[in-house]
Protein backbone atom coordinates (compact mmCIF):
# COMPACT_ATOMS: atom_id res chain seq x y z
CA UNK A 1 0.00 0.00 0.00
CA UNK A 2 2.48 2.44 1.01
CA UNK A 3 4.60 1.33 -2.16
CA UNK A 4 1.96 1.91 -4.03
CA UNK A 5 1.12 5.75 -2.58
CA UNK A 6 4.98 6.67 -3.36
CA UNK A 7 5.10 5.11 -7.36
CA UNK A 8 1.67 7.17 -7.40
CA UNK A 9 3.48 10.36 -6.12
CA UNK A 10 6.57 10.17 -8.11
CA UNK A 11 4.48 8.95 -11.25
CA UNK A 12 1.93 12.35 -10.80
CA UNK A 13 5.05 14.65 -9.93
CA UNK A 14 6.88 13.73 -13.43
CA UNK A 15 3.72 14.52 -15.29
CA UNK A 16 2.75 17.72 -13.54
CA UNK A 17 4.29 20.60 -15.56
CA UNK A 18 6.13 19.02 -17.93
CA UNK A 19 6.28 20.50 -21.75
CA UNK A 20 6.67 16.71 -22.91
CA UNK A 21 7.35 18.19 -27.01
CA UNK A 22 10.67 18.00 -28.60
CA UNK A 23 11.07 22.02 -29.11
CA UNK A 24 13.70 22.37 -26.18
CA UNK A 25 13.24 25.42 -23.21
CA UNK A 26 16.67 26.31 -23.88
CA UNK A 27 16.40 30.44 -23.74
CA UNK A 28 19.48 31.72 -22.34
CA UNK A 29 18.56 33.16 -19.21
CA UNK A 30 20.61 36.15 -19.84
CA UNK A 31 23.14 38.09 -22.47
CA UNK A 32 26.51 36.22 -22.55
CA UNK A 33 29.31 38.47 -22.35
CA UNK A 34 30.70 38.65 -25.33
CA UNK A 35 27.36 38.70 -27.00
CA UNK A 36 27.83 36.59 -30.25
CA UNK A 37 28.35 38.75 -32.98
CA UNK A 38 26.17 39.94 -35.73
CA UNK A 39 28.64 40.50 -38.85
CA UNK A 40 30.83 37.27 -37.77
CA UNK A 41 28.42 34.81 -36.84
CA UNK A 42 24.54 36.29 -37.20
CA UNK A 43 24.65 36.92 -40.48
CA UNK A 44 26.40 34.68 -42.01
CA UNK A 45 23.63 32.11 -39.95
CA UNK A 46 20.60 34.29 -41.44
CA UNK A 47 21.93 34.11 -45.01
CA UNK A 48 22.66 30.40 -44.99
CA UNK A 49 19.22 29.26 -43.13
CA UNK A 50 16.74 32.23 -43.32
CA UNK A 51 16.98 34.39 -46.59
CA UNK A 52 15.77 31.62 -49.47
CA UNK A 53 12.40 32.65 -47.81
CA UNK A 54 12.96 36.23 -46.20
CA UNK A 55 14.12 37.79 -49.06
CA UNK A 56 12.98 39.34 -52.14
CA UNK A 57 10.94 36.49 -54.35
CA UNK A 58 11.14 34.44 -51.32
CA UNK A 59 7.84 33.21 -50.06
CA UNK A 60 8.48 35.28 -46.88
CA UNK A 61 9.69 38.25 -48.36
CA UNK A 62 7.21 40.15 -46.52
CA UNK A 63 9.71 39.37 -43.39
CA UNK A 64 12.90 40.23 -45.20
CA UNK A 65 15.88 39.67 -43.10
CA UNK A 66 18.66 41.45 -45.96
CA UNK A 67 19.66 44.15 -44.05
CA UNK A 68 20.28 44.29 -40.19
CA UNK A 69 17.46 47.29 -39.91
CA UNK A 70 15.49 44.59 -41.32
CA UNK A 71 16.41 41.87 -38.84
CA UNK A 72 16.38 44.16 -36.25
CA UNK A 73 12.86 45.26 -36.77
CA UNK A 74 11.92 41.63 -36.58
CA UNK A 75 13.86 40.79 -34.00
CA UNK A 76 10.52 39.91 -31.09
CA UNK A 77 8.77 37.54 -33.73
CA UNK A 78 12.18 36.03 -34.85
CA UNK A 79 12.96 35.30 -31.07
CA UNK A 80 9.29 33.93 -30.64
CA UNK A 81 9.49 31.72 -33.61
CA UNK A 82 13.00 30.28 -33.47
CA UNK A 83 12.58 29.86 -29.87
CA UNK A 84 9.09 27.77 -30.35
CA UNK A 85 10.86 26.07 -32.89
CA UNK A 86 8.56 27.27 -35.70
CA UNK A 87 11.24 28.18 -37.83
CA UNK A 88 12.70 27.49 -39.59
CA UNK A 89 9.76 25.23 -40.87
CA UNK A 90 10.31 21.44 -40.50
CA UNK A 91 10.46 21.08 -44.26
CA UNK A 92 13.93 23.42 -45.05
CA UNK A 93 17.55 22.35 -42.75
CA UNK A 94 17.46 23.28 -39.33
CA UNK A 95 19.68 25.21 -37.16
CA UNK A 96 22.41 22.92 -35.49
CA UNK A 97 22.26 22.93 -31.82
CA UNK A 98 25.06 25.55 -31.67
CA UNK A 99 23.74 27.99 -34.30
CA UNK A 100 20.30 27.85 -32.50
CA UNK A 101 22.14 28.88 -29.01
CA UNK A 102 23.96 31.60 -30.79
CA UNK A 103 20.99 33.33 -32.32
CA UNK A 104 18.87 32.78 -29.55
CA UNK A 105 21.60 34.28 -27.29
CA UNK A 106 22.25 37.16 -29.81
CA UNK A 107 18.52 37.93 -29.36
CA UNK A 108 18.32 37.72 -25.78
CA UNK A 109 21.11 40.28 -26.22
CA UNK A 110 18.52 42.62 -27.60
CA UNK A 111 19.70 41.98 -31.00
CA UNK A 112 22.98 44.65 -31.06
CA UNK A 113 24.82 45.65 -34.55
CA UNK A 114 28.31 44.37 -33.09
CA UNK B 1 -0.06 -7.23 -8.54
CA UNK B 2 -2.63 -6.00 -10.40
CA UNK B 3 -4.33 -4.71 -7.79
CA UNK B 4 -0.61 -2.63 -6.82
CA UNK B 5 -0.82 -1.03 -10.28
CA UNK B 6 -4.53 0.24 -10.24
CA UNK B 7 -3.87 1.37 -6.64
CA UNK B 8 -1.18 3.32 -7.62
CA UNK B 9 -2.50 4.25 -10.57
CA UNK B 10 -5.43 5.89 -8.68
CA UNK B 11 -3.17 7.41 -5.85
CA UNK B 12 -0.86 9.34 -9.13
CA UNK B 13 -4.52 11.08 -10.56
CA UNK B 14 -5.36 12.19 -7.82
CA UNK B 15 -2.10 13.49 -6.70
CA UNK B 16 -1.78 15.37 -10.64
CA UNK B 17 -5.11 16.61 -9.66
CA UNK B 18 -4.40 18.45 -6.58
CA UNK B 19 -0.58 19.23 -7.56
CA UNK B 20 -1.55 20.32 -10.83
CA UNK B 21 -4.70 22.53 -10.12
CA UNK B 22 -3.88 24.55 -6.51
CA UNK B 23 -4.45 27.34 -8.06
CA UNK B 24 -3.94 29.50 -5.14
CA UNK B 25 -3.17 33.02 -5.22
CA UNK B 26 -4.29 36.14 -6.91
CA UNK B 27 -5.35 35.48 -11.22
CA UNK B 28 -4.90 38.06 -13.96
CA UNK B 29 -6.28 37.97 -17.38
CA UNK B 30 -7.35 40.96 -19.57
CA UNK B 31 -6.71 44.23 -19.27
CA UNK B 32 -9.87 46.24 -19.81
CA UNK B 33 -9.08 49.90 -21.90
CA UNK B 34 -10.51 51.44 -25.51
CA UNK B 35 -12.31 49.57 -27.90
CA UNK B 36 -10.75 48.73 -31.06
CA UNK B 37 -12.11 50.65 -33.70
CA UNK B 38 -9.49 50.23 -36.21
CA UNK B 39 -11.25 48.42 -39.01
CA UNK B 40 -14.44 51.18 -38.51
CA UNK B 41 -15.01 53.69 -41.68
CA UNK B 42 -16.13 57.80 -41.13
CA UNK B 43 -19.41 56.28 -43.25
CA UNK B 44 -19.62 54.19 -39.74
CA UNK B 45 -19.51 51.00 -41.92
CA UNK B 46 -17.00 48.48 -41.00
CA UNK B 47 -13.24 47.66 -43.55
CA UNK B 48 -13.67 44.17 -44.27
CA UNK B 49 -10.50 42.46 -46.23
CA UNK B 50 -11.37 39.72 -48.64
CA UNK B 51 -9.34 36.61 -48.21
CA UNK B 52 -8.41 34.03 -50.97
CA UNK B 53 -6.88 31.09 -50.21
CA UNK B 54 -4.86 30.87 -53.79
CA UNK B 55 -3.14 34.00 -51.66
CA UNK B 56 -1.59 31.17 -49.58
CA UNK B 57 1.62 30.45 -51.56
CA UNK B 58 2.13 32.92 -54.45
CA UNK B 59 3.78 32.32 -57.22
CA UNK B 60 4.49 36.28 -57.53
CA UNK B 61 2.73 39.47 -57.33
CA UNK B 62 2.95 42.93 -55.36
CA UNK B 63 4.40 42.35 -52.05
CA UNK B 64 3.35 44.49 -48.71
CA UNK B 65 5.27 45.02 -45.92
CA UNK B 66 3.99 43.30 -43.04
CA UNK B 67 3.57 45.31 -39.96
CA UNK B 68 1.91 44.28 -37.13
CA UNK B 69 -0.80 46.09 -35.71
CA UNK B 70 -0.97 48.00 -32.31
CA UNK B 71 -1.58 45.42 -29.26
CA UNK B 72 -4.92 45.17 -28.08
CA UNK B 73 -7.11 46.10 -24.64
CA UNK B 74 -10.07 43.83 -23.61
CA UNK B 75 -10.91 40.41 -25.54
CA UNK B 76 -12.37 40.81 -28.93
CA UNK B 77 -10.98 42.82 -31.73
CA UNK B 78 -10.48 43.19 -35.28
CA UNK B 79 -6.68 41.14 -36.61
CA UNK B 80 -4.50 43.74 -38.06
CA UNK B 81 -5.59 43.49 -41.39
CA UNK B 82 -9.46 43.35 -40.96
CA UNK B 83 -9.84 40.25 -41.95
CA UNK B 84 -10.88 38.50 -39.21
CA UNK B 85 -13.14 39.11 -35.80
CA UNK B 86 -11.48 37.57 -32.90
CA UNK B 87 -12.97 37.08 -29.45
CA UNK B 88 -11.47 35.30 -26.32
CA UNK B 89 -11.73 33.84 -23.69
CA UNK B 90 -9.17 32.01 -20.87
CA UNK B 91 -8.91 29.41 -17.98
CA UNK B 92 -7.41 31.11 -14.94
CA UNK B 93 -4.36 33.57 -15.61
CA UNK B 94 -1.29 32.84 -13.16
CA UNK B 95 2.54 32.82 -13.38
CA UNK B 96 3.63 29.32 -13.52
CA UNK B 97 0.44 27.34 -14.57
CA UNK B 98 -1.07 26.52 -17.69
CA UNK B 99 -3.55 28.65 -19.08
CA UNK B 100 -6.15 27.65 -22.05
CA UNK B 101 -6.91 29.86 -24.25
CA UNK B 102 -10.12 29.81 -26.00
CA UNK B 103 -10.83 31.81 -28.88
CA UNK B 104 -14.06 32.30 -30.98
CA UNK B 105 -12.89 33.29 -35.08
CA UNK B 106 -14.98 34.70 -37.86
CA UNK B 107 -14.53 36.17 -41.54
CA UNK B 108 -15.69 39.87 -41.46
CA UNK B 109 -17.08 40.24 -44.83
CA UNK B 110 -19.22 37.03 -44.57
CA UNK B 111 -19.18 36.49 -40.51
CA UNK B 112 -18.08 33.26 -41.57
CA UNK B 113 -16.11 31.24 -39.23
CA UNK B 114 -12.21 31.34 -39.82
CA UNK B 115 -12.70 27.42 -40.38
CA UNK B 116 -9.11 25.44 -40.55
CA UNK B 117 -7.21 28.47 -39.26
CA UNK B 118 -4.89 25.84 -36.87
CA UNK B 119 -5.21 29.27 -34.90
CA UNK B 120 -1.93 29.39 -32.56
CA UNK B 121 -0.13 31.85 -30.30
CA UNK B 122 2.98 33.98 -30.21
CA UNK B 123 3.37 35.04 -26.29
CA UNK B 124 5.70 36.74 -24.66
CA UNK B 125 6.53 39.73 -21.87
CA UNK B 126 9.24 41.51 -24.00
CA UNK B 127 11.17 41.52 -27.25
CA UNK B 128 13.88 39.30 -25.31
CA UNK B 129 11.22 37.34 -22.83
CA UNK B 130 9.13 34.56 -24.94
CA UNK B 131 7.10 32.23 -23.01
CA UNK B 132 8.39 29.30 -22.12
CA UNK B 133 8.10 26.18 -24.71
CA UNK B 134 5.05 24.25 -23.58
CA UNK B 135 4.18 22.02 -26.19
CA UNK B 136 1.24 24.56 -27.33
CA UNK B 137 -1.70 22.43 -29.03
CA UNK B 138 -5.18 23.65 -30.94
CA UNK B 139 -8.19 22.45 -31.46
CA UNK B 140 -10.57 23.28 -33.31
CA UNK B 141 -14.14 22.72 -32.65
CA UNK B 142 -16.73 24.15 -33.19
CA UNK B 143 -15.74 25.34 -36.83
CA UNK B 144 -13.44 28.28 -36.46
CA UNK B 145 -13.52 27.88 -32.35
CA UNK B 146 -9.81 27.08 -31.01
CA UNK B 147 -8.93 25.86 -27.70
CA UNK B 148 -4.72 26.67 -27.43
CA UNK B 149 -2.65 25.37 -25.00
CA UNK B 150 -1.00 25.19 -22.60
CA UNK B 151 0.31 28.60 -22.13
CA UNK B 152 2.44 29.07 -19.28
CA UNK B 153 3.08 32.71 -18.19
CA UNK B 154 6.38 32.47 -16.21
CA UNK B 155 6.70 36.01 -14.72
CA UNK B 156 4.43 38.86 -13.70
CA UNK B 157 3.67 41.67 -15.89
CA UNK B 158 1.60 42.84 -18.88
CA UNK B 159 1.94 40.24 -21.42
CA UNK B 160 1.72 40.30 -25.20
CA UNK B 161 -0.37 37.06 -26.57
CA UNK B 162 -1.11 37.38 -30.39
CA UNK B 163 -3.39 34.84 -32.58
CA UNK B 164 -2.05 33.80 -35.59
CA UNK B 165 -5.07 32.78 -38.01
CA UNK B 166 -3.55 30.62 -41.29
CA UNK B 167 -0.22 31.13 -40.20
CA UNK B 168 1.41 28.64 -42.63
CA UNK B 169 0.03 31.00 -45.57
CA UNK B 170 2.70 33.67 -46.25
CA UNK B 171 1.80 37.32 -46.34
CA UNK B 172 2.71 37.91 -49.69
CA UNK B 173 -0.40 39.11 -50.86
CA UNK B 174 -3.34 42.07 -48.88
CA UNK B 175 -5.60 38.61 -50.03
CA UNK B 176 -3.12 36.09 -48.03
CA UNK B 177 -5.14 34.09 -45.41
CA UNK B 178 -2.85 34.58 -42.70
CA UNK B 179 -4.55 36.87 -39.69
CA UNK B 180 -3.20 37.95 -36.56
CA UNK B 181 -3.94 40.04 -33.40
CA UNK B 182 -2.43 40.63 -30.52
CA UNK B 183 -4.30 41.96 -26.77
CA UNK B 184 -2.54 42.62 -23.78
CA UNK B 185 -2.69 40.16 -20.73
CA UNK B 186 -2.09 41.04 -17.14
CA UNK B 187 -0.23 38.16 -15.16
CA UNK B 188 -0.10 39.04 -11.36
Amino acid sequence: MKLAVVLGLIAALAGCGSSGGSCPSDLPASCPSPAPSYQSTIAPLISAHCLTCHSPGGQEASFPFVTYQQVFAERSPMLNQVYACHMPPASEPQLSAQERQELLSWLVCGAPNN
Amino acid sequence: MKHFVVMALAFATIAVVVACNSNNGPTGGVIVGALDTHCSLPDGGQQAQPTDTAACHPDGGTVTTVDYGPTKYNAASDDDDCKYHVTFTSTSVQANQNVTFTAVTTRKTDGAPAAGAKTSLEVFLSDTHPAPNSNQRSTEGPAGTYAIGPVRFDAAGQWTVRFHLYEECSELLDTSPHGHVAFYIWVP
